[in-house]
């Protein structure tokens, strides 16, 4: 198989289909929160739109959300005056049936239920206000850092991803990123990979990886990132700080090493996954080495 | 907390050490330190014995104590893939503001087997942490069917334990076993734990300087105190 073949089959392994048990599963639990939303606020007659790797077409197996994003209009204040008591007015909501936790300006909800307590259902609800009646940009409320709010645009950042042309490229990066347990935001990450790319003369997926991660190893630090939704109003410096920035640059410089020696495999693993049952027997097998296993216990 | 006391600001070179382990055997792992406190964060593979092949994988935090390398680390599945249930060994701690759910590796008598005081964190994550991960994908292969072996939940799991190495389920023995392990000092001339009415210098001492000499008065104290609860809520 050619590099590029083998880059084929990585995405093609790790896409998702809308027939894909993992999507169904989301796809339920999305109509369950969104009528959970609309009971709780059917006097402020909130919008539902949809983002997050779903929307963009970025959904990797390793890694998929759908963002449910729940917005008021900008002069009603039926959920709450401020963006913070919106937010905190859409989190009691969903405590009501979820596990709710606050992120920066989402709200992570996982399963209660006594079997699968803890459980990630793939989605975030993000609440949020329109700025006017246009709905195109939004207010969010902010949980950390020094300002409370940030003005964004969900069609802006879906467009952005979906007209770059580079979904399968930027799904290479997502599991590249996956792999080596990156500590970066994805939504950077694509940033990066659309603002790197965007005058590579590139039209094969080897090429584009290369090109992106040459440019990570010499020269990360003059890459400027702007929020397209907003380029002037949010700073996206600590999201892109110095050290994401060293850490991605010394991985960058690890996957060009692993290419120039043709270890693509290094890098993305092997396309054929381990069946169940040969998961069970290389199980076994350390298991026979090792007798001597660790116990859990729960306390 | 004051910085000055953290292990890392005392001891810089034992955080250039850390990064330079974790970057060379595990360089999916990422040390970050966050409000003075130091984790371990990224992805965690399991790997067939000759590594070839990818098992599984699991996005997993590694916290170190404020006493590292003394205490054991605190692990946590944080992508949510895992169910955060007693059956499937994790404990849920109410925090002020959160809900904290951290993976029970071994039970705390056991410490010595499986991460002895001297251990080095990769062998906390070769051993207990490998371990617990590949019991969580044998028991989702298996459907819940099958177990690589794990003790019982709570103070079932502790005298499970001291019926295995006392070869005994008689719970007065336990307790009385315990009763000396959590003493700093033990003499021989005491009657023996077993109660054959021998003094234990010529009955089970030998077990019992063994044991004492790898769980601590401490920990001892606490399985104690648990059996003792147990006995009185029965």
């Amino acid at each position: 198989m050619t590099n590029e073949g083998y880059l084929k089959a990585v995405v093609e392994q790790q896409s998702l289909s809308n027939d894909s048990d993992e999507i169904k599963a989301v796809w339920a639990e999305r109509k369950k929160v969104e009528d959970l939303l609309i009971s709780k606020f059917k006097d402020c007659n909130p919008i539902i739109r949809y983002g997050g790797s779903k929307a963009k077409g970025t959904m990797i197996r390793e890694s998929y959300d759908l963002d449910i994003i729940c917005y008021f209009e900008h002069d009603d204040v039926g959920a709450g005056e401020t963006l913070e008591e919106i937010f905190n007015n859409v989190k009691k909501a969903l405590e009501s049936q979820y596990l709710v936790i606050p992120k920066t300006s989402a709200l992570r909800i996982e399963s209660r239920d006594t079997q699968k307590y803890g459980v990630y259902f793939h989605i975030d609800v993000v609440p949020g206000r329109f700025v006017d009646d246009k709905h195109d940009d939004t207010y969010l409320h902010l949980t950390s850092g020094q300002k409370k709010y940030l003005k964004t645009n969900l069609q802006k950042h879906i467009d952005h991803v979906k007209n770059s042309g580079l979904a399968d490229v930027i799904k290479l990066v997502k599991y590249w990123k996956i792999r080596r347990g990156l500590q970066i935001r994805t939504f950077i990450l694509e940033l990066l990979v659309i603002e790197v790319l965007k005058q590579s003369d590139a039209t094969q997926l080897n090429t584009y990886l290369k090109d992106f991660w040459t440019k990570l190893k010499d020269n990360i630090d003059n890459i400027k990132l702007e929020d397209p939704a907003n380029p002037t109003g949010n700073d996206l410096s600590e999201l892109f700080n110095e050290s994401v920035k060293t850490n991605l640059s010394a991985h960058a410089s690890m996957a060009l090493k692993a290419v120039e020696e043709d270890r693509w495999q290094d890098i993305f693993g092997k396309v054929d996954l381990m069946s169940d049952n040969e998961k069970l027997a290389a199980i076994q097998t350390i298991r026979v080495k090792n007798p001597d296993i660790s116990k859990p216990w729960h306390g | 907390m004051d910085k000055s006391k953290k292990w890392y600001v005392k001891n810089p070179a034992l955080l250039r050490e850390l990064n330079e382990i974790i970057q060379k055997e595990y360089p999916t792992l990422h040390v970050q330190v966050e409000n003075s406190i130091v984790y371990l964060r990224g992805s965690f593979f399991i790997r067939t014995i000759d590594k070839t092949c990818v098992i599984d994988r699991y996005s997993i935090e590694i916290q170190l104590p404020n006493d590292y390398p003394r205490s054991v680390p605190i692990v946590r599945e944080t992508e949510g893939r895992l169910p955060k249930i007693p059956d499937r060994h994790f404990v849920t701690v109410q925090r002020p503001d959160s809900i904290d759910n951290i993976a029970c590796l071994f039970l705390r008598d056991e410490r010595y087997k499986y991460y002895p005081n001297g251990a080095s964190i990769i062998e906390f994550i070769d051993g207990p942490v490998q371990d617990f991960f590949l019991w969580q994908t044998y028991y989702d292969l298996t459907n819940g069917k099958s177990s690589l072996g794990e003790r019982r939940h709570g103070v079932k799991g502790v005298v499970e334990f001291y019926s295995e190495e006392l070869q005994t389920s008689e719970i007065r023995v336990i307790v009385q076993f315990l009763e000396y392990l959590s003493k700093e000092e033990v003499k021989g001339h005491w009657p023996c734990y077993c109660g054959s009415r021998n003094i234990m210098r010529k009955c089970h001492f030998e077990k019992l300087l063994s044991l004492k000499s790898k769980i601590t008065p401490e920990v001892a104290q606490v399985s104690l105190i648990q059996i003792r609860n147990e006995i009185s809520r029965t």
